[in-house]
């Protein structure tokens, strides 16, 4: 089992870039999108920064773990870079055309 | 990725706390150095052994002192390239500032300077850094380093990497894996609060090893993962730039209104205006720190567009009596010296950040947790130290993992003795070089890094016999090369200041004394590791003998 012998080396490439490529993304969209919306809901935009600064890493390395104890890398990568492109993308909109 | 949750937590315990465990004992090491680098720079450079000073006048040092801090040279060298044309000879300096804390006799002072003409970055500014004597203003040389603030410290951080924030981010992954092998760690050993207490001395070396890294890695396992996680919360807008990148737009127009809300201006207006008094607002604001039932000293002192009319000056206190690194800061108006805004107490999220920064870096006063935060982090060198050899032990006699077992035990042997061994190089070399070498500090750190590659060469040199399952003499050979340098440093020491541990001892100079009393024990420590690692040689040699 801790053998790394036993796994191909382009299956390993893909295990590990799926929870740590696609949790970076994951978490760059939940700041983006948790400070956007701490700052709709009233939140001074540093206050808001801070926040998400501290709640991020600890998101990081949850799903980070997460990750490996899915069977299909194909589902990590669905749900950590997909859920963090559509937070991106919600949190700039939100930004760009609801708080400026 | 295995069928159940055990096997995979172990899978990723094992491989990234390997891979990830080389740098993490770096960062772990110097990060245990760090909490004394002042005293350290005290050791290394002996025309600052003085005793810690408070923030000088204005008047009459840092005005002076803040106009002869200029570009450092490489940034320089680097804007040129940046910009359209030529750049101005003078550059516009944006702000100045100066910290200090209570165990500093010397005083940094930095500034920034505005690059134009940068099409990409209308923002685009360089730094400018500089120690002084707060007593007369007299400039400490460039090239005498700072070992301790200068090299020690962002070795910690930044692995001392210069090109743009790549040595951020690997110390930044490796706090992550930090946290992850924690969060593994425990799920992978179910018989937690049993292992708090588990020490089988007498067992053989790969049990003993194990059972060694699990309390390690269990009593502080708090305070290993406060200091992973906290580290990456200090450099989060490096990690996450966010604000500058997808949310520039809102965080541009936050700042704005911020600076208009307090009254603090955003930029300079391009008119110029002599500056009133900035003693009479020190006076003023410690005036107003004691009305608020907190009377201290000055920790930060900031001039935000000097010589402009818009200019201001931001006076914060000294975290000496609280966990957060200053606080409390009262904003003048430079030209006029009026009271333009004093910081509101905190909000609970910040209250929260301050408290995570704030113990992290900890320029508060307390030295029994300053040791003991030293003993946490040797804690977490022993952790990840035995981790390896476990490694080893458990996979040297598997005839498919030859190659592996020898890199993993070479490269253990760099990272802990070979660590240890180019640490005191540093130091030597700080003793031995002439004050006057121009670079002195870049040879010093020449001497650092030349001797760890050499500990490097030598450690695989002699691995071959690990496959055999013996023990590396590399471990033992170079235990005696830190014994001998860790004297040899302490030697030196008395030997150009005249600093001895009697006289230092005797006065009570507790930054001096207590290095070559560390750097003694370390040689204790190193003869006694050396001796009993010839015993086991000669007992795993006699057990291979008999087959």
């Amino acid at each position: 089992m801790s053998r790394s012998s036993g796994l191909a080396p382009l299956y390993l490439i893909d295990r590990i870039a799926s929870s740590m490529v696609g949790g970076y993304l994951f978490v760059w969209g939940f700041t983006t999108l948790g400070i956007t919306l701490g700052v709709w809901l009233g939140m001074p935009y540093l206050e808001a920064q801070t926040l998400l600064y501290l709640l991020a890493f600890l998101v990081y390395a949850s799903v980070f773990c997460w990750g490996f104890t899915v069977q299909r890398t194909a589902v990590v990568w669905t749900v950590l870079a997909g859920g963090g492109v559509a937070m991106t993308l919600l949190g700039w909109c939100l930004g760009r055309f609801y708080l400026t | 990725m295995f069928s159940t949750l055990r096997q995979s937590m172990a899978w990723v315990h094992t491989w990234f706390g390997l891979v990830l465990g080389f740098l993490l004992i770096v960062i772990f090491f110097f990060g245990s150095l760090s909490v004394f680098d002042r005293e350290i720079d005290r050791w290394v450079l002996p025309e600052t052994r003085f005793e810690p000073q408070i923030m000088p006048s204005y008047e009459g040092i840092l005005e002076q002192a803040f106009n002869h801090v200029a570009p450092e040279t490489d940034e320089l060298a680097a804007a040129k390239m940046r910009v359209e044309g030529e750049l101005p000879e003078q550059l516009q300096i944006m702000n100045w500032g100066a910290y200090t804390t209570h165990r500093d006799p010397t005083l940094y002072l930095y500034a920034e300077y505005a690059v134009p003409n940068n099409p990409n970055d209308p923002f685009d500014h360089i730094h400018g850094y500089a120690t002084i004597d707060p007593r007369t203003g007299a400039f400490l040389p460039k090239d005498h380093l700072k070992i301790g603030s200068e090299f020690f410290y962002p070795m910690h951080y930044r692995l001392y990497l210069h090109w743009e924030n790549l040595g951020y981010i690997i110390v930044g992954v490796a706090a992550l894996i930090m946290l992850v092998a924690l969060v593994s760690g425990v799920i992978i050993h179910r018989k937690l609060f049993r292992e708090f207490f588990t020490f089988r001395r007498h067992k053989h070396t790969q049990r003993r090893v194990l059972d060694l890294h699990n309390m390690t890695g269990v009593v502080a396992l708090p305070f290993h993962f406060f200091f992973a996680f906290s580290g990456l919360v200090i450099f989060a807008y490096i990690y996450l730039p966010v604000s500058a990148t997808v949310l520039q737009t809102p965080a541009f127009a936050a700042a704005q209104e911020e600076a208009k809300d307090k009254g603090l201006a955003f930029a300079p207006a391009g008119q110029s205006a002599a500056i009133a008094s900035v003693d009479t607002m020190v006076v003023a604001a410690k005036r107003l720190w004691s009305e608020r039932g907190m009377p201290g000293d000055v920790g930060y002192l900031f001039v935000n567009h000097p010589g402009d009319i818009n200019s201001y000056v931001s006076i914060y206190r000294a975290g000496r009596d609280a966990v957060s690194l200053v606080g409390q800061g009262i904003h003048f108006n430079s030209v006029t010296g009026e009271l333009i805004y004093q910081d509101p107490d905190p909000t609970a999220i910040s209250i929260i950040n301050e408290f995570l920064t704030g113990l992290h870096l900890q320029h508060f006063e307390h030295w029994l947790l300053r040791w003991l935060y030293v003993i946490g982090g040797l804690m977490g060198c022993i952790c990840i130290a035995t981790g390896f050899i476990f490694f080893v032990e458990k996979r040297k006699r598997d005839s498919q993992q030859v190659t592996t077992v020898r890199w993993v035990d070479a490269f253990a042997v760099t990272s802990i003795t070979g660590m240890l061994l180019a640490t005191m190089a540093i130091l030597v070399a700080n003793r031995l070089l002439p004050v006057d070498l121009e670079h002195k500090g870049s040879w010093e750190i020449r001497a650092f890094f030349m001797v760890w590659l050499l500990s490097l060469g030598h450690a695989f040199w002699r691995s071959n016999i690990v496959a055999q399952g013996l023990i590396s003499p590399a471990w033992r050979e170079q235990c005696w090369g830190v014994a001998l340098l860790s004297v040899l440093a302490v030697l030196l020491n008395w030997t150009t200041t005249g600093d001895h541990l009697l006289k230092t001892l005797f006065n009570g100079y507790w930054p001096v004394a207590s290095m070559d009393l560390v750097l003694l024990t370390l040689s204790g420590l190193s003869i006694k590791v050396a001796l009993s690692l010839r015993q086991r040689e000669g007992d795993a040699l006699l057990l291979m003998e008999q087959g």
